[in-house]
């Protein structure tokens, strides 16, 4: 027998051509090397179509392209299925409509990605153009309805590595949002600009000399366009200057449009009066520097909201219904009713909660509940919505649809949590409230001193000082520090969809994990590996026809470990799945088992040095797996959900930068502490065991005046998420984490968080250093303005002056790219399958 | 100087009607992605069908 035990024999790796995940040394080691079949498949395609080119385009590796047996893409035949989505017939030069669909994109992340995907339809007949929108992460997809089918085009695009699904409802508003923001910015740039050339001619003029009428005609004329400045792309300063008198929430509107009231008032009156001045362009400028700072901050969200958007899955809209007479047909899940049956193929989410009527099979329920392994489910066993169906088939009988089940239940805990978290109250509001104050309080003295010396002079400088004093750089100051950095931390794959939670990290508070995929990689891998390769390759075989976590775990290493030994001419037959204990079949003629610790009943005993393995596996607290042939054990396996590569060191900074770290799973108690040992967490703030509830009663119980943070991936951590001062959802887990929380780490690295502790603290440097700067010129404008010195040259090259510095300061702060490299999403390190174990 | 009564309407006028542009670009949704369009660009445009025909 030869035997051979892991680490010590890995094969060398190297990253997969396609994906970047690592793959064993192909047999040649001269030609590519892939991590699994999908990758394989793409990279072929690809090849063969001529677009090899896009290999050399690409600045990221590609996503890994996933097995295509759990997808149905028919629903993306049925136009009732798609919402939003649904094909549309646009006119055509030929007498066949073509359909234009729009669908939602994820996996693209670079120039390459555009260019492969809008290159595919010259090569797939009835597809007739693809447009990708990089921002929304989209594309529009024109095909020829009579060639091909949306179908087609679905699983062709997920053969290449990318994959579409319908849109969201109602995701329009944002866009009109957006756009009237762009159309004010648009009426306040013109008007600024046209406000500064009138008020050059003036100021040229007050030098050289000039008729009164001609200066009368350029000041009703700049005073018409700072008047529409206000009026139009001004009139949300006033809203939201309202909106915070009523709620008596401070807010830095209020100072801004003090200031703009008083310069607008101001300027009209001086229009009667040639003696006092008119300020028409530093309003104008003023509040197209503003919108400008508000429209990149809200580009940089909308742009993070998309590509979260973009990996949402969507809990199953449709369900496969078994009818009356046995037949079945896709319906949408909301058409079903109580009782109904349902029919769950392996690989597809349960729509709905349910008893088991028909099928034994294995459900994972680790989104739902944190469990890391598989449940086995029975007719009469009760079974919920968003669960995964692993093995065989299941009919299950409805008992709550819609709003009713467990999984609406969790999604309206999370909207509750959301609601009753306390606002944040950004740096700048707070600042702006005692603005306020102390500009009017500094006008009323002011007044009363000029009062005394010089009646004439008190409107004007009182004036002068409410525009001067109004906090042009210091409201600009926040949006665009704020938009900076999320546009840095979206190159390091994280994506912040709300910038007020940047500010709420600047100082160490408390850390909470989820424990499943989140500070461990979520699936199941082969942690250690003892027997011969013949047992190994056939296992794989076998495993390879069997969908449960640990079957793939199996199939997956033998893959890599044994490289092309592996591949077969013939696939295992007389496949046997016994639910709860293991699974039969043949390959090459002979019969192997492959299950659980109960196997070792059935056969010899184990020799000394198998049973020794056997031992270390169980202590390592990793899962067993016997192979045998009937007769002898040939193998043991222990297979567990490692810890994430990086885990132990992201922790270890965290807690060195004064974080304190806990867990909140809903794992069993024994499984987290081991967890947590080995990652130096306490063992009192490692807590396993919990309900959603308890996890959001943990997170409501830690908020105090340090910010919480929790990072988790399922749908028993969203409502937790929500409630945190900072949610943190991992990509690849549950939709309603990703919907629930702030902040998305797209490339499924813990390294996210600390780049974005990292980059919450240098967010709230810039915005300090900012605020440093514009408080320093409007106090020494403030200090002119009442001395009586201030005149319109100064105050006209006082205020955008401010604005610039905080403008230029903001964009060449240092982005700390230092450590970028650090932060590629899938290197060999951190993936290897043979990450040591718990 | 009196050339300024009709300089700075027709200016202003000008400047209004590009403004009319842009905000009518906007609204159809010209200014909704600004990123494809440059990568687009980069993109050349040679036919790679040509090269093989065997391919559908």
């Amino acid at each position: 027998m030869s035997t051979a035990t892991i680490p010590p024999e890995a094969p060398s790796r190297v990253p997969c051509a396609h994906c970047g995940l690592p793959a064993a040394v192909s047999d040649d080691g001269q030609s590519e090397a892939f991590c699994c079949r999908g990758c394989k498949g793409a990279w072929e395609l690809i090849q063969n179509w001529g677009l090899a080119e896009y290999y050399q385009l690409r600045d990221a590796p590609g996503e890994e392209v996933g097995d295509e047996s759990g997808r149905n893409w028919d629903d993306l035949d049925d136009p009732r299925l798609l919402g939003r989505s649904a094909p549309l017939a646009i006119e055509s030069d030929t007498s066949v409509p073509l359909l234009r669909s729009t669908l939602s994109l994820a996996g693209i992340h670079c120039a390459a990605c555009l260019w492969l995907i809008e290159r595919t339809p010259e090569r797939v007949t009835g597809w007739q153009s693809a447009h990708v929108d990089m921002n929304r992460r989209r594309v529009e997809i024109v095909f020829d309805p009579t060639k091909t089918k949306l179908s087609e085009i679905g699983r062709v695009l997920h053969r290449i590595g990318y994959s579409v699904e319908p849109l969201a409802e109602s995701g329009d508003t944002k866009d009109d949002v957006s756009r009237q923001l762009l159309v004010d910015l648009a009426l306040a740039g013109f008007c600024a600009a046209n406000a500064m050339w009138i008020a050059i001619a003036l100021y040229a003029g007050q030098f050289t000399g000039m008729a009164a009428s001609h200066e009368q005609f350029l000041r009703v004329a700049g005073v018409g366009l700072g008047v529409a400045a206000v009026v139009f792309p001004g009139r949300i300063f006033f809203r939201s200057a309202i909106a915070s008198l009523r709620t008596r929430t401070p807010h830095m509107d209020l100072p801004v449009a003090v200031g703009l009231l008083a310069g607008t008032a101001a300027s009209i009156y001086a229009l009667f009066d040639l003696e006092a001045e008119v300020y028409f362009d530093s309003i104008a400028c003023l509040v197209f520097f503003l919108l400008t700072g508000r429209w990149l901050q809200m580009r940089q969200q909308r742009r993070a909201g998309a590509a979260v958007e973009a990996l949402m899955r969507l809990s199953p809209t449709v369900a496969t219904r078994v009818n009356a007479d046995g037949s079945s047909s896709r319906i949408a899940a909301e058409q079903l009713a109580i009782n109904d049956q349902v029919l769950v193929r392996p690989g597809e989410s349960l729509p709905i909660d349910g008893i088991v009527v028909q099928g034994e099979s294995m459900i994972d329920r680790s989104l739902m509940t944190g469990e890391s392994c598989p449940v086995r489910v029975a007719p009469s066993h009760h079974v919920e919505a968003g669960t995964e169906n692993l093995q065989t088939d299941l009919v299950i009988r409805v008992t709550a649809l819609g709003e009713e089940t467990r999984l609406a239940e969790l999604q309206r805990a999370v909207a509750d949590a959301a609601a009753s978290r306390t606002p944040i109250v950004q740096l700048a509001n707070q600042i702006g409230a005692w603005f306020v104050v102390v500009v009017l309080l500094l006008a009323i003295i002011t007044a009363a001193v000029w009062f005394n010396v010089d009646r004439s002079q008190v409107l004007g400088n009182v004036v002068a000082l409410l525009i001067v004093a109004c906090p042009c750089a210091l409201a600009l100051a926040t949006p665009l520090a704020i938009a900076v950095s999320i546009g840095r931390l979206a190159k390091r794959h994280v994506l912040v969809r709300s910038g007020d939670c940047l500010e709420r990290l600047a100082s160490p508070g408390r850390i909470f994990f989820d424990k499943t995929g989140t500070l461990t990689e979520g699936r199941m891998r082969v942690s250690d590996w003892f027997g011969d390769n013949t047992a190994l390759r056939a296992a794989g075989q076998i495993e390879l026809q069997v969908r449960h976590p640990i079957a793939q775990a199996l199939s997956h290493f033998a893959q890599i470990k044994l490289g092309h030994g592996f591949d077969a001419p013939k696939q295992a037959i007389k496949i046997e799945q016994t639910v709860g204990r293991g699974v039969t079949g043949e390959f090459d003629g002979e019969r192997f088992q492959i299950g659980s610790m109960q196997l070792l009943e059935t056969i010899e005993p184990l020799d000394s040095e198998m049973q020794s393995h056997l031992d270390t596996i169980v202590a390592s607290g990793s899962s067993p797996v016997i192979i045998t042939d009937h007769e002898r054990c040939r193998g043991v396996v222990g297979v567990s959900d490692p810890i994430r590569g990086e885990a132990k060191s992201i922790i270890q900074w965290l807690q060195d930068s004064g974080w304190s770290v806990g867990i909140l799973s809903g794992d069993h108690p024994a499984a987290v502490a081991r967890v947590a040992r080995s990652l130096s967490i306490e063992d009192s703030a490692a807590r396993g065991g919990l309900l959603p509830q308890e996890k959001l009663d943990a997170i409501r119980a830690a908020t105090g005046d340090q910010p919480v943070i929790m990072v988790g991936d399922g749908v028993n951590d969203a409502a937790a998420l929500a409630a945190a001062d900072v949610g943190v959802a991992i990509r690849g887990g549950a939709s309603a984490s990703l919907a629930a929380a702030p902040v998305v780490i797209d490339g499924g690295s813990l390294k996210g968080v600390k780049s974005l502790v990292e980059g919450a603290r240098q967010t709230r440097r810039t915005i300090g250093r900012n605020f440093a700067i514009s408080i320093s010129y409007n106090v020494v404008a403030v200090g002119l303005a009442i001395a009586g010195w201030i005149n319109p040259l100064v105050a006209a090259a006082l205020m955008p002056a401010s604005s610039l510095t905080v403008l230029g300061l903001t964009l060449a702060s240092p982005s700390g790219d230092a450590n970028e490299m650090d932060n590629q999403p899938a290197s060999i390190e951190t993936n290897s399958a043979l990450e040591p174990v718990i | 100087m009196s050339v300024m009564y009709v300089a700075l309407p027709v200016a202003i006028l000008l400047g209004g009607s590009a403004v009319w542009a842009c905000v009518r670009a906007i609204r159809n949704g010209q200014f909704d992605d600004l990123d494809s369009p440059p990568m687009r660009m980069l993109i050349d445009d040679r036919p790679t069908s040509n090269e093989e025909p065997e391919d559908d």
